[in-house]
């Protein structure tokens, strides 16, 4: 297996984690009635969607120069 | 005389020799870290109360991981990870595409956001000491030392590891034959590997200890 392959495996675990995190910070803000903890979980599901797309743009991208 | 598939596969595994020996040492970390998650675990299974009681012989107990450890500075660890694991695969490719400056900045930044990773972590340890929290409190404190710990060190032979390769080990690739340079883009991409295995194990550390 390559480091390209093993990348994306990783990519797809942090964002699962990321999109966990954002849920778990979510509910805690909102049993706490924490605005920071909202905001964080919040910040955290962007990056999941985030982490998804450069996973994305990355697959395309690696196959051009390896 | 040349040691022979140090570049090119061997018929017979399909890998080159320094990817045949990553994997089996990664199986290995692997049934290292599959040991003390399991322990984690059984511990938590057969616990009463996790993370249960924080000072012996007072009231204090601790009904949710998060009310002892910090989870916006293991979020941002964690955020510095995957950047980290992102600088890192972008310095393998530079040197596919033979952008030798690019690697090196690429590289330095691993280095550097490894090292970041560190210092958040000596700030997480210190705010356990200060409260007298140590291994010995209770078993969740126990298993989220030795676990963070190893990983700890796991993060640091990384940086050894990476330094050597943006410093001295550059020499391989200066040698300017084909050859040379595909040797020494075989070891960037097995030090990457490894590199993944240590973000991925923090990957699954951080929601089982911190949030769940």
């Amino acid at each position: 297996m390559s480091l390209k392959t093993v990348h994306i495996i990783f990519i797809v675990s942090a964002a699962a984690v990321s999109f966990l995190l954002g849920l778990w910070a979510l509910i805690r803000g909102v049993a706490d009635a924490s605005g920071a903890m909202v905001g964080m979980g919040l910040i955290a599901l962007v990056c999941g969607v985030g982490l998804v797309l450069y996973g994305i743009t990355f697959r395309r991208k690696i196959r051009e120069i390896v | 005389m040349q040691i022979p598939y140090e570049v090119t596969a061997r018929p017979d595994t399909g890998v080159n020799n320094a990817k045949l020996g990553i994997w089996l040492f990664l199986a290995s970390e692997v049934m290292l870290f599959g040991g003390l998650f399991a322990a984690y675990v059984f511990l938590r299974i057969g616990a009463d109360a996790w993370p249960g009681m924080m000072v012996y012989g007072t009231e204090m107990m601790a009904e949710r991981a998060d009310e002892i450890l910090n989870v916006p500075l293991a979020t941002l660890n964690t955020m510095i990870l995957i950047a980290s694991s992102v600088t890192m695969v972008m310095s393998w490719a530079a040197l596919k595409m033979d952008r030798f400056d690019r690697y090196k900045l690429y590289m330095g930044l691993t280095i550097l956001l490894a090292l970041g990773f560190l210092v958040v972590k000596a700030f997480e340890y210190g705010d356990k000491f200060d409260h007298h929290w140590y291994a010995s409190t209770n078993n969740f404190l126990g298993i989220y030392f030795v676990l963070t710990g190893l990983h700890a060190i796991h993060v640091t032979g990384g940086i050894v590891l990476n330094a050597y390769f943006w410093g001295p080990g550059t020499k391989l690739w200066k040698r300017g034959t084909p050859r040379d340079k595909a040797h020494f883009t075989n070891r960037i991409e097995v030090a990457g590997l490894y590199w993944h295995f240590v973000d991925l194990v923090w990957i699954f550390l951080f929601p089982m200890i911190y949030l769940i």
